[in-house]
């Protein structure tokens, strides 16, 4: 209703007038679907929801058969027959699936997580998967609603504490019908270890993505039957054979159960027991009215109503209204129901007192509803068609569009053609292997940190993830820096390295800044530390540490033969050792990470080995070229390599004072000291780079090179000299040079290239000028821009 | 060395000039702000706190940039004041080549440019810092103090705001205005939109561009209430752990294109605006006569809103290279502001009397244009 007057400008059907009756019928069906869901759910406390869903899709089929006449006509082959049996098995599943986790989270959470169309899930779908990024109007609001939709997801899994229901309701006690069932599910649930009711919700919101996919591949199916109506009837018969001897052996195993759950009750509830004990012939006649409700609400008139608001009125518009229309009546009638079925619990409506608790209302569901109504009502918004991009008109005068898109690769395709690129060259292969071993250390331990319950290795993991990422960065920057150069990257990305370089400098100086914080903040009150175990590991990792550092004096008196491939071969033995020596970690941090939160320093023995493995290449990689020492991209990754190796030190120095001089304040001070060091050592690397970004004219650029220039025959000065470093190695340079009326520019030039070549300054634009210049510039009454140096060379002359 | 003396006398100078002295204030105030919000925050144990209380880090540095694009103004006025002089006073010393090749040649613009991206970039990396530390916090599960809470995070919204608002800052001025816009102020204007589109009044008060950093303030803000108020009511870490890891993305989505455009012009590459026009009028000085082609043809930004050029220049061997020059000149003037053109021919030592018969065999056109460079003789 809010945005009626918009769907009707922007949509091609009919204006809403014309189909104002439908709308309402639309609405009115959706109302009764809810009071349907809630009838359903009351009934769900008392009997199997296997035996319901029979009778339920039993007497729908009736119906059907009378209405629609499905196998008048039809004759299927075998395959098409086949084919419907798997979707009909599919459906049944689905059913029982949503009516299980009715039964887990109540009608309204039902309604908000099952009801929504496929369009909507589609729609998040192709935003969270989709490739190509079209940066429009449309793809923002897309996003918002997918956002939305996942808020409200979470609301309802995590922010929606019914507390009541889950005190009460301990496994198997909740309602004896869906024992078979229910066990497993609870055995399932406890293995995760989350609580019934978030499982319900993984249940709905699983029976609704395979509704969407069981849908969107059953759409030829559809066609090869005749007619959506037609298949509905006889795939809703289908199912109701499926579900007969299901039913039956529930009934029988159901029968056996209640006996024996009934008499236990009586023993333990005497009052209760004259309402338990009456018989399932009684239950069955008061059973009769609310399964008719049921099928006539859910399955039968829903299902019309739906079909002939998709043609009527738009698809999208019928299930916009369809779905905001269920959501809020859903609230509306939990609201009311709650208060009703208190009451109708007390005088057994349905024969039997049942000891549940509602599922009630909270602030998260509140919260998820609106959410919810957002999201729906943003993904089902149309999305402007984009007709490709004008590139011009024909000769006709007709416009010409673009149809094409970029072609997207195949993930496995990119991965195989980035991974040639890594290996190809030297500093990246390095950073790559170093990537890979520190990667897997780290996912050893999250996974044993996962496996034992250990927060301390856990956040061990983490940190090196966080340590990864500086590699990643340097990984990164080394393959972009062999990109050739664009339109607008002009120079190439050889600066790539440098910013980079700088980029993980700032990152050691944030580590640093934050070692600092923490530790003043130990400083202040220094926590108590078990130094029992620390000790041992971090000698262990010292040790590895030294490893590291022999291994480099090997690989350096070999003549470095086997390139990249034998560095990280010859290496498992410590790897090893590491995953044993975690062992120890684990025990340490189990000992004492609840007492003190040791920040940077302490989690390094984890992975010192890996590090100094890595400084051991770069290292072994200084003897082995020289060009690689000035690449600030190496530079830092080096850096924070040395950094962590440090933190080791700072470990051990720091443990052995608490042990043996039992200083708890030496943790805090060697943090200080650490992070001071790591900051001071990043110095000299930050002060490089910015330098280099900032185009200082690098130092070796003398003065006799200019001397000479201006030297030259017939070269009277020069102006505008910048010379700068593009990369470690690079030198550019641009000049102007005035020079005589009578002399040769090309003879100056060629003169002042070699001159400049000589000084190792590969890119050259000389710009030379004569008096000549000027007058024809005043001439075209151009802009001088900086000439006017030049200018006062030739007035002053 | 030299750098940083002179960038400490050009703070005392800052301290000691009038305009700046407030800033100097803001700067005394913010930091003692920073120190308390920081101890506040350390207390409380909450990360959510943590990350929105960086944002008072980056007004640090955001007050730093204001300072040095101060700086950089002030450096660049006595610059010209000092050429000027000098071109006045010793006028012929021009031609004895001044021992002054300054470490700087481009001048001290580029330092604002440096300054914006690091300081965006050391608040991504915070951004990142905080979302490692708010998950290993949750691991630990420690007890959040919530009365710290909203007096802190409002006490770091006041700060912020006024900083943002009341320091002037000519190079986050740019940045702000130039960069692509985050995430989150195209949703917000997505979001302002359609409310418009219901009430149409409005239009004036929300459609313009919002201040990213406010945005970002006002949004932390909220998220900080939310979380104070979910952790009163009792619904533990986790709430604390998701407002954290939203503060920082947020953060993220705020600085990354700020940090990408600063960083763009770091790595000299041509400003995405200026292509279709520098295209236009390279494409014009192609076509002049004497042009055969361009190559090499390097126009970066300097910093913000300076482009430099460079661009070598093929003509052909008969032509007036400096009319040539002239008229290269002219055109590509008006796009970049300081240029270099490299003007070549192929074999010009080759021998002149064959190209001299040349011409008057093929080329009679030629000798309409005054070239009369074209008979040098060149001695090999």
């Amino acid at each position: 209703m809010l945005d009626s007057d918009d769907f009707s400008k922007t949509s091609k059907s009919r204006p809403l007038a014309d189909v104002l009756h439908i709308l309402i019928l639309l609405i009115i069906i959706k109302l009764l679907k809810t009071v349907g869901l809630f009838i359903t759910y009351d009934l769900l406390k008392s009997y199997h929801l296997v035996f319901i869903l029979f009778l339920a899709t039993l007497f729908t089929s009736i119906c059907l058969l009378f209405i629609q006449k499905p196998f008048s006509t039809f004759r299927p082959n075998k395959t098409l027959f086949y084919r419907l049996i798997k979707y009909t098995i599919c459906l049944t599943i689905i059913r029982l699936l949503w009516l299980f986790g009715l039964t887990l989270c109540g009608p309204l959470r039902t309604i908000l997580l099952f009801e929504h169309s496929d369009i909507v899930i589609l729609a998040c779908f192709q935003v969270v998967f989709s490739s190509s990024f079209i940066n429009q109007q449309g793809q923002t609001s897309r996003i918002r609603g997918v956002v939305f939709f996942a808020l409200a997801v979470l609301a309802i899994f995590a922010f929606d504490n019914d507390d009541s229901r889950q005190s009460v309701d301990h496994p198997e006690g909740h309602s004896s019908h869906h024992r078979f069932f229910a066990h497993i599910f609870y055995r399932l649930t406890s293995f995760i270890g989350v609580a019934d009711h978030t499982g319900g919700v993984i249940l709905l919101l699983l029976a609704l993505f395979a509704r969407c996919t069981m849908n969107s591949w059953s759409k030829k199916l559809v066609l090869d039957i005749g007619g959506p109506k037609k298949f509905y009837a006889i795939t809703t018969c289908l199912s109701t054979v499926c579900l007969i001897p299901m039913s039956f052996i529930m009934l029988l195993i159901n029968n056996l159960f209640l006996d024996s759950v009934d008499s236990i009750r009586s023993t333990i509830e005497p009052t209760l027991s004259p309402s338990t004990t009456t018989s399932i012939f009684d239950n069955m006649t008061s059973l009769i009215i609310p399964i008719i409700l049921i099928s006539i609400f859910i399955f039968v008139s829903d299902f019309y109503v739906e079909q002939i608001a998709i043609v009527k009125l738009d698809r999208i518009r019928a299930y916009r209204y369809g779905t905001l229309t269920m959501i809020f009546a859903g609230l509306i009638a939990s609201l009311v129901w709650v208060k009703t079925a208190a009451v109708a619990n007390s005088n057994a409506w349905f024969g039997r007192t049942i000891n549940v608790e509602e599922h009630e209302l909270s602030g998260g569901v509140v919260f998820a509803v609106v959410m919810f109504a957002f999201a729906t009502d943003l993904l089902l918004s149309p999305l402007k068609q984009r007709s490709g991009a004008f590139i011009g008109y024909s000769q006709e005068g007709v416009p010409l569009f673009n149809l094409t898109h970029q072609k997207s690769q195949s993930l496995l395709l990119i991965l195989k053609s980035s991974l040639r690129d890594v290996l190809a060259e030297y500093d990246s292969r390095q950073i790559f292997y170093f990537l890979c071993i520190n990667l897997s250390f780290t996912f050893v331990e999250l996974l044993y940190g996962a496996w034992t319950n250990s927060l301390g290795l856990l956040s061990d993991g983490f940190h090196m993830l966080f340590d990864c990422t500086a590699l990643v960065v340097g990984l990164y920057a080394a393959l972009m820096s062999r990109w050739k150069p664009t339109r607008v990257f002009s120079y190439g990305y050889g600066r790539v390295e440098v910013l980079s370089g700088f980029v993980n400098g700032l990152f050691l100086v944030v580590v640093a800044f934050f070692v600092f914080y923490e530790a003043i903040g130990r400083l202040v009150e220094p926590p108590e530390i078990n130094t029992n175990r620390l000790l041992i590991v971090s000698v262990a990792g010292f040790a590895v540490n030294m490893i590291g550092i022999f291994s480099f004096s090997h690989a350096h008196a070999h003549a470095h033969g086997g390139g990249g491939g034998s560095c990280a071969m010859s290496h498992p033995t410590p790897a090893k050792e590491q995953h044993g020596h975690s062992h120890d970690a684990h025990d340490h941090s189990h000992s004492h990470s609840h007492s003190h939160s040791h920040g940077h320093s302490h989690d390094d023995s984890g992975h010192d080995h890996g590090h100094s493995h890595g400084s051991s290449e770069k290292a072994n990689q200084h003897g082995h070229s020289h060009s690689m020492r000035d690449n600030a991209n190496m530079k830092g990754v080096f850096l924070h390599v040395l950094a962590d190796t440090l933190g080791s030190v700072g470990v051990i120095i720091s443990s052995l004072l608490i042990q043996f001089f039992g200083w708890n304040i030496s943790d805090p001070i060697c943090s200080i000291f650490i992070s001071v060091m790591i900051f001071l050592s990043v110095l000299p690397l930050l002060k490089d780079s910015a330098m280099t970004l900032l185009l200082q004219t690098p130092s070796n650029i003398q003065y006799e090179i200019l001397d000479r220039i201006l030297k030259l025959d017939q070269v009277q000065s020069y102006s505008d000299e910048h010379f700068w470093n593009l990369t470690s190695s690079t030198i550019v340079g641009t000049i102007h040079i005035q020079i005589a009326n009578d002399a040769d520019e090309q003879r100056v030039t060629a003169q002042v290239q070699a001159i400049l070549k000589e000084a190792q300054i590969q890119n050259v634009a000389i710009q030379v000028e004569k008096q000549v210049f000027l007058s024809h510039l005043n001439g075209l009454n151009s802009a001088l821009g900086q000439l006017a140096s030049s200018q006062r060379t030739f007035s002053h002359r | 060395m030299g750098k940083s003396t002179s960038f400490l006398s050009s703070i005392f100078y800052l301290i000691r000039s009038s305009h700046s002295r407030s800033t100097v204030i803001i700067t005394i105030a913010c930091l003692i702000a920073c120190v308390i919000i920081f101890t506040m925050a350390g207390q409380a144990n909450s990360m959510a706190l943590q990350a929105f209380c960086s944002l008072c880090i980056f007004d640090l540095l955001f007050i730093g940039t204001a300072l040095l694009s101060a700086w950089v103004f002030e450096n660049n006025n006595t610059r010209v004041h000092q050429r000027n002089q000098n071109s006045l006073d010793n006028s012929t010393l021009l031609f004895i080549p001044t021992q002054t090749i300054s470490t700087f040649s481009y001048g001290t613009a580029r330092f604002e440019v440096l300054a914006v991206f690091t300081s965006t970039m050391l608040s991504i990396l915070g951004a990142f810092f905080i979302l490692k530390e708010s998950i290993e916090k949750y691991l630990e599960n420690e007890t959040i103090h919530t009365e710290y809470l909203l007096f802190a995070s409002i006490l770091t919204f006041i700060v912020h705001m006024f900083v943002i608002y009341f320091v002037r800052n000519q190079a986050f001025d740019h940045v702000i205005a130039a960069s692509a816009s985050s995430w989150l102020q195209e949703h917000v204007s997505d979001i302002f939109q359609n409310i418009c589109h219901y009430i149409p009044g409005l239009s004036r008060l929300l459609l313009p561009r919002i201040n990213p950093l406010a945005l970002l303030c006002w949004c932390g803000l909220t998220i900080l209430f939310s979380d104070s108020f979910l952790l009163r009511m009792g619904y533990g870490n986790f709430v604390d752990t998701l407002a954290s890891l939203l503060m920082a993305f947020m953060t993220f989505g705020t600085m990354v294109p700020m940090a990408i455009y600063s960083g763009k012009i770091l790595l000299q590459t041509t400003p995405a605006p200026m292509i279709g026009q520098l295209d236009k009028c390279l494409h014009e000085a192609s076509r002049l006569d004497g042009v055969l082609e361009f190559r090499h043809e390097h126009f970066w930004a300097l910093s913000f809103g300076t482009l430099v050029g460079s661009v070598h220049v093929r003509c052909r061997r008969d032509a007036d290279e400096q009319l040539v020059l002239a008229h290269v000149w002219s055109k590509l003037a008006n796009v970049a502001q300081i240029l270099t053109i490299h003007i070549f021919k192929d074999d010009w030592l080759r021998p002149q009397s064959h190209t001299y018969t040349q011409n008057q065999t093929t080329n009679p056109v030629i000798s309409n244009n005054p070239s009369t460079y074209n008979n040098f003789v060149v001695i090999t």
